[in-house]
């Protein structure tokens, strides 16, 4: 009975110190400290870089629609300094409700389509696409 | 396996499949993939204080399969199964370190286990590095959920064991 104690409070203390760890975390990314509105957005799909914007240079509204081999569907908005999924076929529909982002750390995900969203500082000014 | 058996798991696993869907059917809170009450772990959890680990596993296994067919598309399979498996393996060894006290905490460390092996299959699916912020809500959601359906569980199975005929 003392053994079984004893390992209880090692592990009740480490999972306490992990539960703190992590609100620091989430302290973090929820309220970064170097908001700096319009940023880069990588839309991912498959695993695959797809597009890269650069949304404060984006000056009107447009739409970007992705469709994976088993016919899934997912529409993604651009407006001028924001993005978000306008439209997907996935059951949670996640990604739809969590709207439109703009200068946020949490990235959109639609897991069962594997699309995936993420911002990121554009250092500088930078050329939206290169072609060589 | 007899019949009293055969039909003792699979009440159990109609119980989980049950808890299952009830919870499918709640809106989540925030907009992260695989965070959820994990309320049929009450069962596993239960199965592990008190039956082999044998039994727990048929039950698990059958839950995870039958839920994917009646609720789930085929990739929430994979999922379900990595996610399901790890916290059946982390929560076998801690109860057995335990010995049976201490139902929360197994139920805390298998909670933060799944949501951590269901962020490894999206890291592992997506290929994408930016899914992995997820990794400190998933924690914490893991934790806070894991206490509950501990607590549940503990409770659960301390009046309701001395009421199931044993197999």
């Amino acid at each position: 009975m003392y053994k079984v104690n004893k390992i209880a409070v090692v592990l009740g203390i480490g999972i306490l110190l992990l539960f703190i760890i992590c609100l620091i975390a989430v302290r973090q990314i929820v309220e970064p400290s170097d908001i700096i509105p319009y940023q880069t957005a990588d839309i991912y799909h498959n695993g695959i870089l797809v597009e890269s914007i650069s949304l404060g240079l984006v000056s009107e509204t447009w739409c970007l629609t992705l469709v994976s081999e088993n016919g899934n569907v997912n529409e993604i908005e651009i407006r001028p300094g924001e993005i978000g999924m306008l439209y997907a076929d996935c059951p949670d529909q996640l990604c739809v409700k969590q709207g439109f982002i703009s200068n946020s750390h949490l990235p959109i995900t639609c897991l069962p389509n594997r699309v995936v969203i993420t911002l990121r500082n554009t250092d500088g000014v930078q050329p939206d696409a290169v072609t060589y | 396996m007899n019949s009293k058996k055969i039909a003792n798991l699979a009440l159990f696993t109609t119980i989980a499949l049950a808890v299952y869907a009830a919870e499918s059917t709640l809106a989540p809170i925030l907009p992260v993939p695989g965070m959820k009450l994990g309320l049929a772990n009450i069962v596993t959890l239960v199965m592990i204080r008190n039956f082999t680990a044998r039994d727990t596993f048929l039950v698990l296994i059958m839950r995870i399969l039958l839920s994917t067919f009646f609720f789930g598309q085929f990739i929430s399979l994979l999922y379900s199964l990595c996610g399901g498996l790890l916290c059946f393996a982390v929560m076998l060894m801690v109860n057995k370190l335990l010995q049976g006290h201490y139902l929360f905490l197994t139920s805390i460390l298998g909670g933060t286990v799944h949501n951590l092996g269901q962020l490894l299959i999206a890291f592992l699916l997506t290929s994408v590095s930016g899914v992995l912020v997820y990794l400190p809500f998933l924690v914490i959601s893991g934790i806070l959920t894991g206490l509950f359906t501990g607590l549940c569980a503990h409770f659960a199975q301390k009046y309701l064991m001395p009421v199931i005929s044993r197999f």
